[in-house]
């Protein structure tokens, strides 16, 4: 049976595609890299795609604004609308939200910024790991199945979903609605720094839209996606795998706590197939 | 009471301000709308401010908090009173705003008196007839007015930072550039609006658009 074709999106600046190639293979995907200067016909190959993180445009005028007007986003718009999946990762997550894809209350509409983080005392770029769960009431195509909170890498400066639509800000931050929201090790809803990180209304990590087919996602899973990346002492039960690993030979090819939402991607298989 | 406002430009090449253009008019598909697109850097300071315009002036350069004197230029204004109730939400912008200018280094301000229109000054606001500067002030919502903090405290005394663009654009008069100028700089959709992203940006229109021609002088 052939691979499900995943499309990796390339806007300049951006910098984190060849992980993420990397790791959609290990999730058994067949990924390719869709510069932004190439035809946008050529969206029509993939069954589902993903905008990786890093500075696009270098971050000019506002993070992932000069990339969300391109010709490409206008396809991959068209793509998301008729119903394949998009995950923005990072940088991928503020296109998706400058795109207006995501909260996608209606057609091209944004509806909403990433601000910049605000902690007291701390400003401007923070990377951390974190852990960060996923609302159970809340339809999303990359959440399914992820039940437990799981811990993963941030880096950015601008990751607070906000908008001037008190309404939809309400219905963003409510507790039944969150798409992904930063946690504790034991699950609960962070509050405050450092589980946390940056401020966001809601906890709110990510948020999703167009029925859950789009998701803008802060964290980096693909840089948790083998168990050697996660550090030996965060709490949690991916911790102490980890540290049980570090005993035993071999620990290369362990998934990692990110790779469940990567592999969402091989659903996409068993729906071709059926 | 006291208004300042303090601006500063690039030496080089602005390529923020470049890449925006070239989104403007390429991506987006207004290259007969937008000549040409600017940037500077603004602080607006107001409040019981102690020490003259000229002191102020000195401290600001000296400090290079806001400035490097290897990367910009800048100049000085008095300004009127207002501008952070207006950023606020509680008053309309003060118009004008920039009143007199009290310092500068770039030579071709400093060789020359004062201007009418300060902020036509420091534009540098000339071209054909047709077109018009449309200065847009865009600031964070959430952060905006804030105390003067940092080494030298002041009570009393807030600051507001922000960028300050200016669209030029082509257009039959000023009301319809206006208009038009709010659909090009407001993110209200994927395929409208680059400058501002209104859910965490606050934006201010300096004053009505400006019709190109020779900068007036302040008569002796």
């Amino acid at each position: 049976m052939s691979r499900v074709r995943i499309g990796v999106l390339q806007f300049p600046g951006l910098n984190c595609e060849d992980e993420t190639l990397r790791v959609l293979a290990f999730a058994g995907l067949e990924a390719s890299l869709v510069r932004w200067n190439e035809p946008v016909s050529r969206l029509a190959e993939f069954a589902g795609y993903v905008i990786p993180g890093g500075f696009s445009y270098q971050d000019r005028v506002r993070s992932g604004c000069i990339a969300a007007k391109s010709a490409l986003m206008e396809a991959l718009s068209r793509e998301v609308e008729g119903g394949k999946p998009v995950l923005g990762i990072c940088n991928g997550a503020q296109i998706l939200v400058e795109s207006g894809l995501v909260p996608g209350t209606a057609p091209g509409r944004v509806d909403v910024a990433m601000a910049r983080n605000r902690v007291p005392g701390r400003e401007g770029y923070n990377a951390c790991w974190v852990h960060v769960r996923a609302g159970r009431q809340a339809p999303c195509f990359f959440t399914e199945g992820l039940a437990e909170p799981f811990p993963v890498v941030i880096g950015h400066a601008e990751g607070r979903f906000l908008t001037r639509d008190r309404e939809l800000q309400a219905r963003l931050e409510d507790p039944s609605r969150r798409t992904l929201f930063y946690c504790t090790p034991d699950g609960e809803a962070a509050t405050e720094y450092p589980f946390n990180p940056n401020g966001s209304p809601g906890a709110l990590a990510g948020l999703a839209g167009l029925d859950g087919q789009a998701l803008a996602f802060m964290p980096h899973p693909e840089r948790a996606a083998w168990l050697w990346q996660v550090p030996e002492d965060i709490e949690g039960p991916w911790g102490r795998r980890r540290r049980e690993a570090a005993a035993r030979a071999g620990i290369a090819g362990h998934p990692g706590p990110g790779l469940a939402m990567i592999e969402s991607f091989r659903r996409l298989q068993k729906v071709e197939s059926v | 009471m006291s208004a300042w406002v303090f601006l500063v430009r690039g030496r080089g090449v602005d390529l923020v301000a470049m890449t925006a253009l070239h989104a403007l008019r390429e991506t987006m598909g207004l290259a007969d709308e937008v000549q040409a697109l600017h940037r500077d850097d603004l602080v607006s300071i107001e409040g019981a401010v102690s020490g003259t315009a000229e002191e102020w002036a000195d401290s600001l350069t000296a400090r290079q908090h806001w400035f490097n004197p290897n990367k910009h230029r800048y100049a000085l204004y008095e300004a009127a009173m207002g501008a952070h109730a207006a950023a606020e939400g509680s008053t309309a912008w003060p118009e004008p705003w920039l009143r007199r200018r009290v310092a500068s280094d770039r030579p071709e301000l400093a060789a020359r008196p004062p201007a009418v229109d300060a902020l036509a000054e420091w534009l540098e606001l000339s071209g054909p007839q047709g077109l018009y500067a449309v200065p847009l002030l865009v600031y964070d919502r959430e952060t905006g007015v804030r105390p003067l903090a940092g080494r030298s405290p002041q009570p009393g005394v807030t600051h507001l930072r922000g960028v300050l663009w200016t669209l030029v654009l082509a257009g039959d008069d000023a009301g319809a550039v206006s208009r038009r100028a709010e659909d090009i700089a407001l993110t209200r959709h994927r395929r409208q609006g680059l400058l501002v992203n209104p859910h965490m940006e606050g934006w201010a229109w300096v004053g009505a658009p400006r019709p190109l021609g020779p900068i007036t002088e302040v008569e002796a």
